[in-house]
């Protein structure tokens, strides 16, 4: 008993170094001193972050399988992704005095923006791990709550409230769908660990599929999937731009790895001994859903994307076109019967890094208050700066002129989005189609339609280089008529200069996988194989993490 | 270059080396005019003024660059005519660069009789080329040339690999560079022009990439010699289906007749270098790849659309041909001349036999060398006059001999005028045109005389537009623009020395290769009769039995470079690509074991497979 806490303890020790983290920061930076340290939350979430990381680096190899909690190799790797990624996003929300929470109310607010952030991160690494539909559950509420309110806090204006409350309310909404589904679930297979639902017959019952249904409602707004989609583009305007890098990439993930894990509970191990395909793709209900649901999603997600005049509602309505590739990603038959395939994590990985990138060059750029903003009304709410985010095509006209170094970042960033060659998103997309094609093929009969999505997400990917070229074309084509042109500000010489730093982090990390993507793909694709996992029998006794150490490293 | 000098140091060691370096150069050129100007760019920021330091110093780096890589191409060519077997081997690099999902890919270079001389023809026109830039580009010369060099490494990339997945990779990357440099350096609609052409290019190569993975996941890698033996042995339903695939992404590069409408826009609005590099290589990628890809490997789905493909190329002969006729821009008129031109490749590598398709690769090289020879030419007047319009130019003769000459002699070549090169390229076309009505060495009939009589229409048709260019242009009385600008009032009226040494090389290949074209379509046969033969193979009754004999003649070999590819795998047991092998082995053993249908097919192939499979 008192092994297994301490084991449980061990195996959970980076989430609960970011819960922890997360809590000191509000007791340490709430209160009159916050004034004089406006950098000091920030830096503090990412020292937490770092710490996370490095107790993940250090902890053994555990092989921890208590039954709500269970690190699976995917797991593990998804966790690392999840740090990573965390590090640059709470990086990019944090460093910056542009994109600190609210410029007025922000010196308030801030211990718990970033508590927030660190408890949404903490969800989202508990949702890698779950191994039960209440951990599931809870972890995923963990995820996104704080989100709710960290899209409130981000902007001193009510645009950002206003976004925050039509995201909590609709969150609020699908967390019952959810739930509604779990209990379904729970109803049909009469448990809650998944891993014994694998080991239950193979057969969808209709009160299975009620809960599927309900479940894959629920988990697709956390995806921003069809038709679930709608909040997307006034939540991420309403908040500040890395802050919406954040939103593209957290709740996503979680969303993703739940429907893997719900879908392999619920179907079965994919790939059955013997190179026998199984799972829930030779199921049709399951496996026409998600095709429908992928196809849908990045049909409509870019297609509303070329509509738009606001640059952020098209990274909004790409981010949900991106989901869709992520769908695919979902379909494919991984190594081990993982709920994922490591080519989801490099697609998530290169999507999530380049669009916050580009959300990161967009807040760097601040527009004349007197260009007319598509989206702002009255003009309620805007900061009384006489300047504002830069929001629409117009205003990144000039940006290679007069800051080439963003526009170059910004290039990047969008090639990488588009998916061309020599990026990391080009990488991730060959990855993702090219297994979802070889998916199909060992499928044999239930692998029908593989092609077909293949062939739809790269009509897909063609249509999205059109509005993503647009950006690009933006900043060096555009001219911006008479003196009117987007001043840089410099107001605080050293949050530029950090800023700038994850800016080139980010597009140096963007340039480095789409060349050399062989040691990426190696560490997702080896996690297996570095540590055994109990696959077979659910009710293995979990290992001592001390014989663990001998054969995982 | 001295020929044995070239092949005493070219051995089949060294030749991976100098095409990795072919690509590495240009790659290396890009950072050192980062390097060169990242002092300059701030001077160099507000409105770009001109400054001659900060034009000379990426100019200079751009301009030896691609002179390096000239000669170390005229060594690959002397090589290549000593012994075409010193450079055919493959070289692999970047070894096990994409393993994934049961996936292999390297960057893995050869050189054959076919793509040499494309390669070469890159190699002569980007210098060429830089040295026409250096008058009409004044501002932001840094990334120019930086761009210029990127795409230098994209297109003899494209013409080096033989590994699907690196192929679509350059071929794709191009579009970047020339992007960028349309829509910063182009005309007045250079914004438009720049957006289409990448929207429309990028569309047609995403089927491509469907095409290229399917392939890939088929073959199990992306090496051309496991993919082609794969992909030969499909049904003809799945070949036809996959080339329509390809079809896309090349067709609209090359671009054939009704996908064309990106072509004319762009050409006219991009910087003269870029509608040389444009019309003289890039365009090539489309037919390069129809005949490394769409040809060779599917070649019973290029007998079925042999027919069309013809038709689609005589309709573009004559479209682009009367497209040219009624333009009044010189620079649209060679524009449209490309269509027509690529037409009559298109028609060669679809004839489907090997006079044809032989001529079909010439008119690649001679089209790239008279069309970015009209292209440079014009872009000279240009400078001069800051017009194009026929309308208000007239006698230049008078006025600048040198230039005048040169246009009407490039004209001429264009316009397949005997004893210059486009002669001997469009008569092979035609001829093995007229003869491939009839069955001939165990090929059905693809096109025919009909075909043939049209397109003959079509060498009328350009001698029309063409003369009547330069009779406006050229000859009768003398017009010249008012010209108020500063910079080119410091042109003389005449050509330069540097246009000298733009003209003369180019007018020295026209000629040469209109009289003795024999080391070029020689050393293309090989390749050629090759290509045939296993088109030919298709035409076996049987559908096993054409496969087996399709097997058969690749097998050994491709046995044998399967063992290499693991063992380049196992290479690395303790370096950075420990792993490799591994995972190999993980795809292998786990996703083999399952029989697939497309394989079973080919029993010899089969047996190949498992022989890869560790």
């Amino acid at each position: 008993m008192n092994s297994d806490l301490a084991n449980l303890t061990l195996a959970l020790l980076p989430e609960i170094i970011l819960l922890v983290g997360a809590c000191v920061l509000v007791l340490i930076f709430s209160g009159g001193r916050a004034a004089e340290s406006r950098m000091g939350p920030g830096w503090f979430a990412l020292v937490t972050v770092v710490a996370a990381a490095g107790a993940l680096m250090a902890l053994p190899t555990p092989v921890y399988t208590d039954g709500a909690i269970r690190l699976t190799p995917i797991a593990l790797s998804a966790r690392w992704a999840s740090l990573l990624v965390g590090l640059l996003l709470i990086a990019a929300n944090g460093l910056l005095p542009e994109s600190r929470p609210g410029r007025d109310l922000a010196d308030r607010a801030a211990p718990e923006f970033f508590m927030m952030l660190l408890a949404s991160l903490a969800g989202l690494m508990v949702t890698a791990v779950a191994n039960d539909l209440i951990v599931l559950l809870l972890a995923l509420e963990l995820t996104s709550v704080p989100t709710y309110i960290a899209v409130a806090l981000s902007r001193p204006q009510a645009k950002a409230t206003e976004a925050g409350g039509k995201y909590f309310f609709l969150g609020a909404l699908s967390a019952a769908l959810l739930l509604m589904g779990l209990a379904w679930l729970y109803g049909a297979t009469g448990t809650t660990r998944l891993d014994e639902m694998v080991s239950l017959p193979v057969s969808l019952s209709p009160t299975a599929l009620i809960a599927m249904g309900l479940a894959v409602a629920g988990l697709a707004f956390k995806i921003a999937a069809f038709p679930y989609h709608v909040y997307i583009a006034d939540v991420y305007e309403g908040s500040a731009a890395p802050l919406a890098g954040w939103l593209a990439f957290v709740p996503k993930a979680a969303g993703l790895l739940a429907l893997g894990k719900l879908l392999v509970a619920v179907g079965g191990p994919i790939l059955l001994a013997g190179g026998q395909p199984g799972g829930w793709t030779t199921l049709p209900a399951l496996k026409w859903t998600v095709w429908g649901l992928a196809a849908a999603t990045m049909t409509v997600g870019n297609a509303m994307a070329l509509w738009q005049k606001s640059i952020k509602r098209m990274l909004a309505y790409s981010s949900v076109a991106h989901s869709g590739y992520l769908l695919v990603a979902l379909m494919i038959v991984p190594v081990d019967g993982q709920a994922v395939a490591p080519a989801l994590l490099f697609y998530l990985l290169a999507y999530g890094v380049a669009n916050l990138g580009a959300f990161m060059v967009l807040s760097s750029i601040r527009a004349p208050e007197s260009s007319p903003s598509p989206s702002q009304g009255e003009g309620r709410g805007e900061g009384s700066r006489g300047d504002r985010e830069a929001e629409t095509f117009a205003d990144l006209a000039g940006l290679a002129r007069r800051r080439p170094a963003l526009a170059i970042a910004l290039a990047v960033f969008g090639f990488s989005l588009m998916g061309l060659p020599l990026t990391m998103g080009f990488v991730g997309k060959l990855y993702v189609f090219s297994a979802a094609l070889r998916s199909g093929e060992l499928l044999g009969a239930a692998g029908s339609g593989y092609t077909l999505l293949v062939i739809v997400a790269l009509v897909n990917a063609a249509v999205g280089a059109g509005y993503y070229l647009r950006m690009i074309a933006a900043c060096w084509l555009g001219e911006r008529e008479g003196d009117a042109a987007p001043t840089v500000e410099r107001t605080s010489p050293r949050g530029t200069v950090s800023h700038g730093a994850v800016i080139a982090v980010l597009a140096a990390l963007t340039l480095a996988f789409g060349l050399a993507p062989f040691p990426l793909q190696r560490n997702l694709e080896e996690a297996p194989r570095r540590l055994a996992p109990p696959t077979t029998s659910a009710s293995q006794c979990p290992a001592p993490v001390a014989a663990s150490v001998a054969d995982g490293r | 270059m001295d020929a044995t000098l070239a092949t005493t140091w070219m051995t089949s060691a060294t030749a991976g080396w100098a095409m990795l370096a072919l690509i590495g150069l240009p790659l290396l050129g890009v950072a050192l005019i980062a390097l060169a100007s990242i002092g300059r760019e701030r001077s160099d920021l507000p409105g770009g003024e001109d400054a001659a330091s900060g034009r000379r110093v990426p100019f200079a780096i751009a301009l030896a660059t691609s002179l390096v890589v000239l000669l170390l191409t005229a060594a690959l060519v002397a090589a290549h005519l000593c012994d075409p077997k010193t450079l055919s081997g493959s070289h692999e690099f970047a070894v096990c660069w994409f393993v994934g999902g049961g996936l292999y890919s390297s960057l893995s270079l050869s050189v054959d009789g076919i793509s040499v001389w494309l390669i070469a023809l890159t190699a002569v026109l980007m210098p060429l080329a830089l040295m026409g830039s250096w008058h009409s580009i004044r501002r932001q010369c840094g990334v120019y040339y930086g761009l210029m060099m990127l795409l230098h490494a994209a297109m003899l990339g494209v013409f080096l690999v033989r590994d699907l997945l690196w192929f679509y990779i350059f071929f794709e990357f191009t579009l970047i560079p020339l992007f960028f440099l349309i829509s910063l350096w182009g005309g007045s609609q250079r914004r438009r022009a720049a957006y289409k052409f990448f929207v429309y290019t990028l569309a047609g190569s995403m089927l491509t990439l469907a095409g290229v993975l399917y392939l890939g996941v088929k073959a199990g890698s992306f090496d051309f010699r496991l993919v082609r033996l794969t992909a030969s042995s499909l049904p003809l339903r799945e070949q036809v289906i996959l080339f329509l695939a390809f079809f896309a992404g090349f067709a609209i590069k090359v671009p054939l007749f009704p996908f064309h409408t990106w072509l004319p826009l762009a050409h006219t609005e991009a910087p003269t270098a870029g509608s040389v590099i444009l019309a003289g290589v890039l365009l090539k990628l489309g037919t390069y790849g129809f005949l490394r890809i769409g040809i060779d490997f599917m070649p019973a789905a290029a007998l079925a659309v042999a027919p069309w493909m013809g038709g689609l190329a005589v309709a573009g002969i004559l479209y682009g041909a009367l497209g040219a006729w009624v333009q009044s821009d010189v620079k649209k008129l060679v524009a449209y001349s490309s269509i027509s031109h690529l037409g009559f490749c298109m028609l060669g590598l679809f004839a489907l036999r090997p006079e044809a398709l032989t001529g079909g690769i010439l008119v690649m090289v001679n089209h790239g060398l008279s069309t970015g020879a009209l292209f440079l030419v014009i872009g000279m007047i240009y400078e001069r006059y800051h017009t194009r319009q026929m309308s208000e130019l007239g006698g230049l003769a008078r006025r600048m001999p040198v230039i005048s000459f040169f246009l009407v002699l490039f004209a001429l070549s264009s316009l397949g005028m005997p004893g210059l090169n486009g002669f001997v390229s469009e008569f092979l076309v035609l001829l093995g045109t007229f003869v491939s009505g009839r069955p001939a060495g165990g090929l059905p009939a693809t096109l025919g005389i009909g075909f043939a009589a049209v397109a003959a229409l079509g060498v009328i048709l350009s001698a029309v537009y063409l003369l009547h260019m330069v009779r406006q242009v050229v000859f009768g009385q003398l017009k010249e623009p008012e010209v108020h600008d500063e910079p080119s009032a410091r042109l003389p009226a005449d050509a330069t020395g540097r246009e000298w040494a733009i003209m003369l090389p180019l007018g020295v290949l026209v000629v040469l290769l209109g009289v003795w074209p024999m080391p070029i379509t020689q050393s293309i046969r090989g390749p050629v009769d090759e290509i045939l033969s296993n088109v030919a193979a298709t035409q076996k009754t049987q559908p096993a039995e054409r496969a087996a004999a399709g097997a058969q003649k690749a097998g050994d070999e491709e046995i044998s470079n399967c063992e290499l590819k693991i063992e380049n795998c196992r290479l690395g047991e303790d370096g950075p690509v420990a792993s490799a092998n591994l995972r190999f082995e993980i795809f292998n053993c786990q996703f083999s074991i399952p029989p697939r249908p497309a394989v079973a097919a080919t029993p010899r192939a089969s047996r190949i497979r498992e022989d890869c499979a560790p």
